[in-house]
């Protein structure tokens, strides 16, 4: 993947490129049916896949999405750190989840046993 | 989904038993407010008008569960843990923006 240069301009996400054109992007290929977040997440394959979707955002929408979904931080907040109003923080927001959501439903991940031997599935 | 913008989002959602293709309906209206309704952040009656367009868009509801399974998914990862580094680094420039007020 090529390097950003320092100040050049951070690719802008668009709102169209998040729709989905086949049947098959609709859904995540990932194995979270009964289990909690924290079960689903002991999959290996998909905690990278989630770090690496989160990884490839554009900086300016990754702070939005690793403050605010990842750190907790109030919409308020997140716009007093990143020097932005509350429109601007949940406009970031909603595309970079959009773009997390995308990137994980490009990839199916397989159903590992690594949880059901923990005892962790009923 | 569609790229093509319904012009006016309210006259557009139907009565759940009305279902419609995907992309016939305001689903692109839906998508921009996808977040906000996900955070519990709209009026209610914005909130009904997105759920009667869930029942008539089978493709918008698996969209939104997948939206919201991410957002759940981000929201239980931990933070992975600063290098001593970066750490140094951030508290160098919050002292530093401490310091310019």
């Amino acid at each position: 993947m090529r390097r950003k240069r320092k100040g050049e301009p951070e690719h802008e996400l668009s709102l169209e490129e998040f729709v989905p054109t086949s049947e098959g992007e609709f859904r995540l290929q990932i194995p979270m049916d009964g289990l909690s977040p924290e079960e689903a997440l002991q999959n290996k394959e998909l905690r990278q896949a989630l770090d690496q979707a989160i990884g490839k955002l554009p900086k300016k929408y990754r702070m939005a999405l690793v403050l605010r979904d990842m750190e907790g931080l109030s919409t308020k907040e997140v716009g007093t750190i990143m020097g932005l109003n509350e429109r601007a923080v949940k406009s970031r927001l909603h595309r970079a989840r959009l773009f997390v959501r995308r990137e994980l439903s490009a990839r199916g991940i397989t159903h590992h046993d690594d949880h059901k031997s923990e005892g962790l599935r009923s | 989904m569609t790229k093509k913008k319904a012009a006016a989002p309210k006259k557009q959602s139907g009565p759940s038993s009305r279902r419609h293709a995907h992309g016939q309906g305001n689903c692109m209206d839906l998508l921009r407010q996808l977040s906000a309704y996900i955070d519990d952040e709209l009026p209610s009656d914005i909130c009904r008008e997105i759920r009667q367009h869930l029942g008539a868009c089978p493709n918008c509801e698996v969209f939104i569960a997948s939206l919201q399974h991410t957002v759940t998914l981000c929201r239980h990862r931990p933070v992975p843990q600063l290098t001593s580094v970066d750490r140094m680094n951030m508290r160098r420039a919050i002292l530093d923006a401490a310091n310019a007020q």
